[in-house]
């Protein structure tokens, strides 16, 4: 039954829609209506209202849906939606600045004297306004207006013409920032935690263990990652269109001819490119440069960048005046002033800062008054003039709240869809499908592109991503990323805007093109711009680094970036040290075998002892490192023909566990009809026998050598490992000893500085109060507590502590001199030692990339692009399940 | 259209908006004031609390009295009315909203200002403990300064009739700038600074919702829509509202105001915060209103898209 309601379900929503009733209200209720149907049908024909549903009972999921609404808002986890306002509100301001109609009239006087210029320079400032504005409907309207009638004028091919246009004008759905982009990373994080807990599960079903490494885990994603992962995506498309338009050019000169200025280019006229050109690079630079260098969350860059819109379009609406550039320029003033304190002075508010940099504080106190006096002049000058405050707060609620019902309604459709096991039908739909990932991955692929002949972004975003993507993120065999399937789906759905009959695209420029344009035309011109999206999906594709490989070193490089050990990047500096053994073990020996002579008369037993460690421990690697390779090379042997017999049986095993899964849902009916229905049960009980036939036979077709295969690779696989445990284990032991010997040497002048600060208490003793007394030697404690070797210190100082209250300051005195004979008595080898100090440190850092580098804070930049680039591809580990 | 199709859309209508607004004083009246509630009405039968009775059959008989107007103003309502009543309901949805802006301006800016004083310790410097907890209790917060804060926003939505609600867009762009300006120049970032951006910008879509559909803004699916009679679209309209809209709305309220412990009414009950007395504002449980907010605005916008769109069919006819 469930399936009648589930169809239920997707007719009422089909017609909902179909009759033109308001998206955002048509999903909800759609699946209101099928619950509170699918309860009363219960309730009356079986006595039980859960009876129909795939588990729990209508309560329980209106409930749910009710609660999927408020989550949309009510959890912090979805905080990066507050962008959506942010950014909608910064491209509306633009808008009504009119910044596209500047670009475009200057960039097409600039680049209109070559063939086919005119065509690449709307491309560029499409892609200029995909960054600042990204309002797909404006900018086709402005180009539409501008730039097709200059290109029809000057002999343009009709369809060349509008198809440039109609293409440059959806390049904001990819370009961060965008809405779109915002919503698709929302969704997918969601994915990636349903994908994720479902690899948990068959990691414990397959392996037996009980929980699986993170390394194993599905990537998730963010907003800021989507901005950064379809950065090139977006800038390849751009590519893609101004080659195409001038090798078009360049075939057929007279479909796309150089424009006939005869004007100069003289100082006046580059001064219109600057002053129309810089404004909107500085604000793409300082929104995204934020985002990218991990300096500001993409709320924050939404703010920054409608601020900046505001105080642009400040002087935009109040052309040659008096003060015209005053608010820009007290902004950039403030904001340069700011940045140049920031680096002289500490700012920090929150510290008790000395007087030097309290005067700092006050000049940045000025410098912000400034600013925010310019911004208000900015707002005043947007509200007063053709009253564009006004209009574009009321365009941003209206937008926002279009977007947000529909994401609200969505999230309670998905409750209706789950009542009904629709998530379920679908898996196993996915699932069924011949030929593994790929195959499901171009369905997917294939449903959207059909869908978006129909429907806009908006809908198959909300509500088919969250259905279809938890499946591909789920596969270990294709690994992919979130980011990835993000910038995917993203670049797809760009097409939709494109694609007769219903194409937003085609629709603004109908709107505003010329009579004489044919609809024909217009849908011709976009024809071969759609192949070129189809084509950068393909290179997206086959390419999966284009899309992983900014956000990956932006966050790699970044202040936040995970320590080294993180078992995430495990694998990549792994292969990192091996690749530099490969080439350069000769000389890594030689240079640990030369600093093994470094004069160790100067350090005690116990620090020598430490340093041979090393020395032999950092040797043996590459007794370890061979290991490794060996096992490597027996497992990639072993693997080749073993692979495709682990993937069929792990298939076979998935469908056992649904068809149990299928036995215990008709056990449960069992239980419901039990009194009423004595036929029904027997029905029932017939079809569970029928089933567990079916499991007999699935079992059946399990090769028999399998057990025994599957026993050798464990075995391998374990050994594998186990080497490079010992291997990572033996480096950390190694260059654990040499740290420590290090940190020791390196520590002697802050012994030094304690000895004296110590002794200065002493002399002072008398004239110190008791607060003051214990102030201080709390903190001297503090800073031995730091120090290796150095506890005993630590705890005479304590009892020093101890005894202030008894105000025995003969004894605090005798206890500070042993605490400063027990540091000058350790800190004598060390002062010596600071002699190899050079040479340690040397060595140090010649073992960065190899023995050391696990054990550092950070990777070095160097080290953080391999990993990068590495981490980039997608990495087969079905062999891990 | 036929006589009992006419008079049944001008009843639905009455009594979705009137139904909405005594389920909701009654509501009030259970959860807060501690009243039987109408659905203890089977009780009076065999309980002799006689307080408790007389309530509940008072809660009751509200129903039975809403139910009985309703007849009488859709038989007594003519035609020519209709649009007026339709207008009425859309005004008072708009009402709602507007009011709504102001009370959650003003309690959002002086929350955020008690907060920054609760979090500096500066409030803690003039004032006793006794008198402290006047700020820092939740419900002593939401009763002594948001209710009235509240009730002022409701007074002032009724003189002001512009749409206020827009400008929950540029406060949002104001409060997030204002994290950008201490964070990255003082580095001073504290909790209430991102409550206070939280509870704008949910604002922004929950009470603007009703004059987005005023306004045409819900995004339809238009492909047959645009090919559409007039009389069609009328059709097609009262039939979203009557079967998807209201329903939706009618049960976000029903479900959401059901008792204590009910989405909607357990937070404001305890007045939810996010973080107690640390640096958060005390608001998180304003975002739980929100969501009545937008169902009761949606219903009375919906009742009125049911009445006009009546009225064209009608007029069509004439």
């Amino acid at each position: 039954m469930e399936i009648f309601f589930l169809i239920l379900l997707l007719v009422i929503m089909g017609v909902a829609l179909g009759s033109g009733f308001p998206v955002a209200f048509a999903l909800p209720g759609a699946a209101i209506i099928t619950i509170t149907l699918a309860g009363v049908s219960g309730w009356i024909f079986s006595g039980n209202a859960s009876a129909y549903f795939y588990q729990d009972g209508p309560i329980g999921w209106i409930t749910s849906a009710i609660t999927n609404f408020r989550s949309t808002y009510w959890d912090s986890e979805r905080d990066t939606l507050i962008a959506i306002p942010l950014f909608i509100y910064m491209g509306l301001m633009l808008q009504k600045s009119k910044i596209a109609e500047d670009l475009l009239i200057t960039m097409g006087q600039l680049f209109g004297r070559v063939p086919g210029g005119l065509g690449v320079s709307v491309i560029l400032v499409g892609g200029l306004l995909a960054a600042t504005t990204g309002i797909v409907g404006a900018t086709v309207i402005a180009m539409g207006l501008i730039s097709l009638p200059a290109m029809l004028k000057n002999n343009y091919k009709t369809t060349l013409a509008t198809g440039i246009i109609t293409a440059s004008g959806t390049l904001g759905q990819i370009i961060p920032p965008s809405i779109v982009l915002i919503i698709i990373a929302d969704q997918l994080s969601n994915a990636s935690d349903i994908a994720n807990s479902l690899r948990m599960s068959d990691y414990k079903l397959f392996t037996g263990e009980s929980s699986m490494p993170s390394e194993f885990g599905v990537t998730s994603t963010s907003a800021g990652e989507m901005f950064l992962g379809s950065l090139i995506p977006g800038l390849l498309l751009v590519g893609l269109y101004t080659v195409y338009v001038l090798v078009y050019s360049f075939l057929n000169p007279k479909s796309a001819p150089p424009l006939d200025i005869k004007d100069k280019l003289g100082v006046d006229f580059y001064k219109k490119v600057f002053f129309s050109l810089v404004p909107p690079l500085v604000l793409i630079v300082v929104v995204l440069g934020s985002i990218l260098y991990g300096v500001a969350t993409v709320n924050q860059a939404g703010a920054i960048g409608a601020i900046g819109a505001t105080i642009m379009a400040g002087y935009k609406l109040y052309p040659n005046q008096r003060h015209t550039y005053t608010p820009a320029l007290i902004a950039s003033v403030s904001c340069i002033s700011i940045f140049l304190l920031q680096s002289i002075f500490n700012l920090n508010i929150k510290q008790n800062l000395p007087t030097k940099d309290q005067i700092g504080v006050f000049l940045a106190f000025i410098a912000v008054v400034a600013l925010i006096i310019s911004i208000i002049w900015s707002f005043i000058r947007s509200y007063q003039i053709n009253n564009t405050l006004h209009d574009v707060s009321k365009e941003t609620t209206i937008t926002t709240t279009l977007v947000f019902i529909i994401l609200i309604g969505a999230a309670m459709l998905t409750a209706g869809f789950r009542a009904f096991g629709g998530e379920e039908l679908v898996r196993e739909f996915l699932m069924s499908l011949p030929g593994g990932f790929w195959t499901q991955f171009l369905f997917v692929m294939g449903l959207i592109f059909i869908l978006g002949f129909f429907v806009d972004y908006l809908e198959i975003a909300i509500v088919v991503v969250p259905i279809v993507t938890p499946i591909l993120l789920l596969d270990p065999s294709a690994n992919i990323t979130a980011l990835w399937l993000g910038v995917m789906i993203g670049l797809n759905m760009q097409t939709s805007f494109l694609t007769p009959p219903f194409g937003f695209s085609l629709f603004y420029l109908r709107g505003v093109a010329p009579k004489n344009v044919s609809t024909v035309e217009i849908w011709k011109g976009a024809t071969p711009f759609i192949v070129l999206q189809l084509i950068a999906l393909g290179i997206v594709g086959f390419y999966p680094s284009i899309a992983n490989y900014l956000p990956a070193r932006s966050y790699l490089t970044s202040e936040v970036s995970p320590p080294p050990t993180n078992p995430k990047l495990e694998k990549c500096i792994i292969k990192y040290q091996f690749s530099i053994y490969e080439k350069d073990k000769d000389k890594i020996v030689s240079l640990i075998k030369q600093n093994q002579n470094i004069d160790r008369a100067l350090l005690p037993a116990e620090q020598k002892e430490l340093l041979d460690k090393h020395f032999t421990l950092a040797l043996k690697t590459f007794e370890f490192v061979d290991i490794v390779n060996n096992n490597k090379k027996k497992f990639d042997e072993f693997s080749v023909d073993y692979y495709d017999l682990h993937k069929s049986v792990r298939k076979l095993q998935h469908q056992i566990v649904f068809e149990q899964n299928s036995i215990k849902n008709l056990e449960n009916d069992i239980k419901i009809y039990q009194s009423s229905d004595k036929e029904k049960v027997i029905k029932l009980k017939e079809e569970i026998k029928n089933i567990n036939n079916d499991i007999e036979s699935i079992k059946n077709k399990i090769p028999k050598e399998w057990k025994e295969k599957n026993d050798q690779f464990k075995e391998i696989k374990k050994a594998y490992r186990l080497s490079l445990k010992q291997y990572l284990r033996n480096m950390e032991d190694s260059y654990a000893a040499f740290a420590s010997v290090k940190k020791d040497i390196l520590s002697a002048e802050q012994i030094k500085q304690l000895i004296i600060k110590i002794e200065t208490i002493n002399n002072n003793l008398d004239k110190l109060s008791n607060t003051e007394l214990d102030k201080q030697l709390n903190s001297i404690m503090e800073q031995t507590d730091k120090l290796s070797g150095m506890n005993k210190v630590s705890d005479i100082i304590y009892s020093s502590i101890q005894k202030i209250k008894d105000n025995d300051k003969t004894i605090i005195k005798k206890l500070n001199q042993e605490a400063i004979g027990f540091l000058k008595s350790s800190s004598e080898w060390r002062l010596k030692a600071r002699a190899i100090l050079p040479e340690l440190i040397k060595y140090d850092g010649a073992i960065k990339d190899t023995i050391g580098l696990r054990s550092q804070d950070n990777l070095t930049k160097n080290q953080a692009i391999y990993v990068a680039k590495c981490n980039a591809s997608h990495e087969d580990v079905s062999l891990d399940f | 259209m036929s006589q009992s199709i006419k008079y049944f859309l001008k009843f639905f209508s009455f009594l979705t908006v009137y139904l909405t607004v005594i389920f909701f004083i009654n509501n009030i009246l259970t959860v807060y004031f501690n009243w039987p509630g109408a659905d203890q009405f089977y009780k009076t039968f065999t309980s002799t609390k006689s307080l408790e009775n007389f309530l509940s059959i008072l809660q009751f008989s509200s129903y039975l009295l809403t139910f009985i107007i309703c007849i009488y103003l859709s038989i007594k309502i003519s035609d020519k009315n209709i649009l007026y009543v339709s207008d009425r309901f859309s005004e008072y949805a708009n009402y709602i909203a507007r009011s709504s802006f102001w009370a959650i301006l003003f309690i959002g800016i002086f929350d955020v200002l008690i907060s920054f004083l609760a979090a500096e310790k500066i409030l803690s410097k003039f004032l006793t403990d006794s008198s402290l907890s006047i700020f820092t209790k939740p419900s002593s917060r939401a009763l002594l300064f948001h209710l009235p804060l509240a009730v002022l926003g409701f007074i002032v939505g009724y003189y002001k009739k512009a749409p206020s609600f827009i400008w929950f867009a540029t406060l949002v762009v104001f409060a997030e700038a204002s994290i950008v300006i201490t964070r990255y120049v003082f580095f001073y970032e504290q909790a209430f600074m991102g409550d206070l951006v939280r509870l704008w910008y949910s604002a922004i879509f929950l009470i603007s919702s009703a004059y987005t559909l005023v306004q045409e803004g819900h995004v339809r699916i238009d492909i047959l829509y645009v090919k559409f009679k007039e009389k069609t679209k009328a059709i097609s309209n009262i039939l979203g509202s009557i079967l998807l809209g209201i329903p939706l709305c009618a049960l976000t309220i029903f479900i959401g105001l059901q008792g204590k412990t009910s989405i909607i009414n357990a937070p404001v009950l305890s007045v939810e915060v996010t973080q107690q007395g640390v640096s958060g504002m005390y608001v998180k449980y304003l975002l739980a209103v929100f969501l009545a907010i937008f169902a009761i605005t949606m219903i009375f916008q919906f009742a009125s898209v049911v009445l006009s769109n009546t009225y064209k069919i009608l007029k069509n006819k004439y």
